[in-house]
């Protein structure tokens, strides 16, 4: 039967992070738990929803029976964040049970046998590559908040993942907007694999990986599971079945105006829109010609805003329509000084870049424009 | 549960084991039979029969053996429902799992890891789904622990206002876009499809017509004829018929010996050609003695005064809480019985109705044809000389509309009140 021990810090920090792959609302009571058992010294914690999202890691801990238990994720997670900043012992006496002591308090709690907990396969990588933690991070940050929300198109809840030989592709869209990142880095892939990760795993993963850092991230892909392994933690999601919509149909090949502008100003001009646009689909107006370009919304219930901004345009002068959120989505992660916006007709879409790169392509729907 | 161990529908076995051998499962499968007389048992058959560990050591694969795989707009989406169409592509390169996948041959062991976890809901990708009360009914009898909730949910699909919530599908249809973890092909179970909103109807249907591959739905109703047609159309139907009285008898004597030749008679009497029912039947005796008292009531009223449907109100109620409690011993079922007795009562009552109208069917019969209640042929002759056939089709006919009525909210009390007064009113001197 297990026991072990290990300081309430470093059981606590560990736990913020595997508590966020008990899903609760499992129909498999054993998968809402955390499962915990002795490893090589260590010990090891996972939790799954044997969907979306599989977690699983090891601290280094003293353990002096080796065994396994699993408790219920929430419950385990509240109590040790509580617990004075000590020595935490953890004791299964009988299975599906954990005493876990740390200075005077003494919890009992009830979980459920060990060898009932299932789960994800060992993934059988097809293709693996490692690249450095921030920049997948950025990566991430750039590309997966354009995924769809709308569960009734599986295939655009997740970002495509497409590594070749000499770089990495990720793209996410919801059809009203395509965001397309490019990382050239020599990739160990002998040739081109696609996959689609669910947002949802690529989401905690963004929120694990540190921005600074440049801890090698290893990356596995076979046919049904992708797994992420960064310092000691692997985070496994089954991939999301179906044909990635072809994005490269989808990048205006000529558009034949070209606005650059200050990142900043821009953002601050399009958030002040944005109180009166929201009211009507967010649904911000960009005319301009020269060196200005006004940006105006209206709500029929409120009155209206315009702005201006100053721009270099290049090309006939321009009207169109944009959802302001897509626009600041963005703009916020974009990095960078300045951005390009290009344009063909007020019915096409529009392409953002930040200024001078070519690895970062945002492609987004224009709006109808009203009054 | 292997196909053997199925009691009965030959003919639908027959079927799945064909589509297995020749490695067509379709995508939609629409399992149709009255309640408890195997539908669900069945699909899970089929689900282990699809995945066995064993089967390739059972049955090694043969040269012919493929992968099944549906390439995008190969699909069959017409409106006529049949076998998608084949594919014949090459073998899929092995993922996590089994491997190479091999055929899927018509038996499962019932004992591999795989068939344990599929028979107890376990396997991830074999998923069954049941209707449930809504959340706040379901609080009511929750417990403390997770496992009572289990339970009483459990209990919930027997409820006539049990759905299937969208919650529910979505999470299903969550779980279908995502990559196998291990099965060769993935089986969703959906129990008592007509209790689904159209709005969550429409969302499986969107997913009928565009598949997940090597997925196969599998949904089961007794009321066709609540479902929408356009889901009925995307699935392959599989009629399962209720067991002929002399094979329900002979099936009966096979798996209970033990059990008395009347007991046996009865139950295959009662149970209207449904294993399930059959076994609980045989298996809860409590329920035999309220059909006893039931058929006692009905025996008596050739005799009743009006002013006794009151009594005989109260007592059916009663009847029908016996019942309840006899089918649900633990304390689950107490406590649902407890804080919804109302509710439970109604759904209860169905059962007993269906007592009833057997007694008024053998009223039609009595002496010309084979009796349900065998065991009260005497009480049958008489009281049909009261109940000539004409007034026996017209107690049917009132039980029927009481039946609508419970499920219509009428005052339960009342409403037991006067359809003993109904039936008395039917007897003629």
């Amino acid at each position: 039967m297990l026991k072990a021990s290990c300081p309430q810090g470093v059981l606590h920090e560990i736990l913020q992070t595997i508590s966020r792959g008990v899903s609760g609302r499992s129909t498999q009571p054993v998968q809402n738990n955390i499962f915990l058992s002795s490893a090589d010294g260590n010990l090891r914690l996972v939790a799954t929803d044997l969907e979306y999202l599989s977690l699983d890691t090891q601290v280094p801990a003293m353990v002096t029976e080796e065994g396994a238990v699993t408790i219920p994720g929430r419950v385990f997670n509240e109590i040790v964040a509580s617990l004075a900043e000590e020595e935490v012992s953890l004791e299964s006496e009988s299975p599906g049970e954990l005493t876990i002591r740390c200075a005077k308090s003494n919890y009992h709690v009830r979980g459920l046998p060990s060898d009932d907990f299932q789960f994800l396969p060992a993934i059988e990588p097809e293709v693996e590559f490692t690249l450095p933690e921030g920049d997948l991070r950025k990566i991430l940050s750039q590309t997966i908040f354009a995924c769809s929300q709308d569960e009734t198109r599986p295939i655009l809840t997740g970002a495509l993942f497409c590594a070749k030989p000499d770089n990495l592709i990720v793209v996410a869209t919801d059809t009203y907007r395509l965001a397309l990142r490019t990382l050239s880095l020599p990739l160990d892939v002998a040739e081109e694999k696609k996959v689609i990760v669910s947002a949802r795993v690529l989401g905690e993963l963004m929120r694990i990986l540190e921005e600074d850092s440049s801890d090698p991230v290893s990356v596995r892909l076979s046919r049904r599971l992708v797994e992420f392994e960064v310092r000691n933690l692997k985070i496994a999601s089954r991939l999301i079945e179906g044909e990635f919509p072809n994005y490269e149909k989808v990048i205006p090949q000529d558009p034949d105006k070209k606005l650059v502008l200050q990142i900043a100003p821009l953002e601050r001009v399009l958030r002040r829109a944005f109180i009166v646009a929201r009211l009507d689909s967010n649904r911000v107006v960009l005319r301009g010609e020269e060196s200005l370009l006004r940006l105006s919304a209206q709500a029929p219930d409120l009155g209206s805003v315009e702005e201006e901004i100053e721009m270099e345009l290049t090309g006939d002068p321009i009207e169109i329509a944009f959802n302001a959120r897509y626009l600041l989505d963005m703009l916020e992660v974009a990095g960078g000084e300045q951005v390009a916006l290009h344009l063909a007709g007020s019915l096409n879409p529009g392409t953002l870049r930040p200024l001078g790169r070519d690895d970062y392509t945002y492609v987004v729907m224009p709006m109808q424009i009203i009054a | 549960m292997p196909f053997s161990a199925i009691v009965g529908h030959e003919q639908a076995v027959a079927v799945l084991r064909r589509a297995l051998r020749g490695d067509r499962l379709p995508t939609g499968y629409l399992f149709v039979g009255p309640a408890h007389v195997g539908k669900t048992a069945l699909a899970i058959a089929l689900a282990q029969a699809a995945n066995c560990e064993r089967v390739g050591e059972l049955h090694p694969p043969t040269p012919l053996s493929r992968a099944y795989g549906l390439g995008e707009g190969e699909r069959n989406t017409s409106e006529t429902p049949g076998p998608p169409t084949q594919a014949g592509k090459p073998a899929l390169p092995a993922g996590e799992g089994h491997g190479a996948s091999p055929r899927p041959t018509a038996e499962a062991c019932g004992e591999c890891s795989t068939c344990r976890r599929i028979a107890a809901g376990l396997h991830p990708d074999v998923r069954i789904v049941q209707p449930r009360l809504s959340l706040t009914a379901t609080k009511k009898v929750e417990g403390d622990g997770e496992e009572d909730r289990e339970e009483a949910e459990t209990l919930a699909a027997e409820m006539e206002d049990a759905r299937i919530t969208v919650e529910e599908v979505k999470d299903l249809l969550g779980s279908a876009s995502l990559a196998a973890v291990e099965a060769r092909r993935r089986v969703y179970i959906v129990c008592s499809v007509e209790t689904m909103e159209p709005a969550v109807s429409n969302r499986l249907l969107k997913t009928l017509e565009e598949p997940p591959p090597d997925t196969t739905f599998i949904l089961t109703t007794s009321r066709p004829a609540r479902m929408l047609p356009t889901l009925i159309s995307r699935c392959q139907q599989v009629m399962l018929h209720p067991l002929p009285p002399e094979e329900m008898a002979a099936k009966l004597a096979a798996a209970y010996p033990a059990a008395s030749a009347e007991q046996r008679a009865v139950v295959a009497g009662l149970s209207a050609g449904a294993w399930g029912r059959a076994q609980g039947l045989m298996e809860e005796p409590q329920i035999l003695a309220v059909r006893k008292e039931l058929l006692e009531m009905a025996a008596s009223l050739t005799r009743r005064e009006p002013w006794e449907a009151l009594r005989l109100g109260e007592n059916l109620a009663a009847a029908a809480e016996q019942w309840w409690r006899a089918e649900h011993p633990d304390e689950i079922g107490e406590r649902m019985l407890k804080a919804g007795r109302d509710r439970v009562l109604r759904t209860q009552l169905r059962a007993l109705l269906e007592v009833l109208e057997s007694w008024f069917r053998d009223l039609m019969v009595a002496g010309r044809g084979r009796l349900i209640n065998p065991d009260y042929r005497e009480e049958i002759l008489y009281a049909a000389r009261r109940y000539p056939p004409q007034a026996a089709v017209e107690a049917c006919r009132v039980l029927g509309e009481f039946r609508r009525d419970l499920a219509q909210n009428v005052n339960l009390r009342l409403g037991l009140e006067a359809l003993w007064v109904r039936l008395m009113g039917l007897r003629v001197n």
